[in-house]
């Protein structure tokens, strides 16, 4: 069973409740402070890169969290039915005057992800997203 | 995320406690703002921040560019995976970073 699956708003404004769910389920399962800010720092780019611009914060729109333990790792999977767009591909890494210019927006938050997890994966099905993102415990 | 502000030594130390993140981010850039543009000097103290995502680190990229050569603006105590981070987007070398507040306030007042 998810010991988290719930839906938000494609809204910035919703990560705090995101934070606060899994500051939660986290002192609950006594996940290492290492994981769990692999696990909030993680979300955070992701959702934020979907609200922002798979979804263009258009807050009719919904995003699914669903967060499991499985074995010796935290998978959450993250869908949405914004625009394609797949964050599992190498990432290079930006030059600071690249992030600082903001040419290449959101380009840090893929670096971070991508030095925090232990995988990710990503599928496109039925017009949704679907990334799946692994923490080692 | 909670912001708590105390003064020691004419520095002001701003300690956010809890997720700097790309909803709490805001909120922070606001408070400290004003505080580098009159000219104050100001450590922000991470101990108690559990998490800074990137949204984080680029509000302290812009107070700290904002701050110039007009204030003094230092981060302080961060934990073991916030250095980490700050370490691997390169942001610690455009950013002072000290181990612990009493440094960061020695640091601000031998400039």
């Amino acid at each position: 069973m998810a010991l988290l699956d719930f839906t938000l708003p494609s809204s910035i404004e919703e990560l705090q409740s995101v934070a606060d769910r899994v500051d939660a389920v986290a002192e609950q399962q006594g996940w290492s402070q290492k994981a769990v800010f692999a696990l909030q720092v993680t979300l955070d780019e992701w959702l934020s890169n979907v609200i922002t611009y798979s979804l263009r914060e258009d807050t009719s729109q919904s995003i699914r969290v669903v967060v499991e333990e499985s074995g010796q790792e935290v998978v959450t999977q993250v869908e949405d039915h914004g625009e394609p767009f797949d964050p599992s591909g190498k990432v290079v890494p930006e030059t600071l005057d690249e992030t600082l210019s903001g040419r290449r927006e959101g380009g840090m938050g893929l670096f971070v992800m991508h030095h925090l997890l232990s995988g990710i994966s990503y599928e496109r099905q039925d017009n949704r997203n679907i990334v799946t993102l692994r923490i080692s415990l | 995320m909670e912001l708590h502000e105390s003064t020691q030594d004419g520095v002001t130390i701003i300690a956010p406690k809890g997720n700097i993140n790309r909803a709490t981010s805001p909120e922070l850039q606001a408070r400290l703002g004003p505080m580098v543009e009159e000219g104050r000097s100001v450590v922000v103290d991470l101990s108690e921040a559990a998490t800074v995502s990137s949204a984080g680190l680029r509000v302290m990229f812009i107070i700290a560019k904002a701050a110039g050569e007009n204030s003094k603006f230092v981060l302080a105590s961060p934990n073991e995976m916030v250095a980490d981070i700050l370490n691997v987007t390169g942001f610690a070398s455009l950013i002072t970073v000290k181990d612990d507040v009493e440094s960061a306030i020695s640091y601000v007042n031998s400039q």
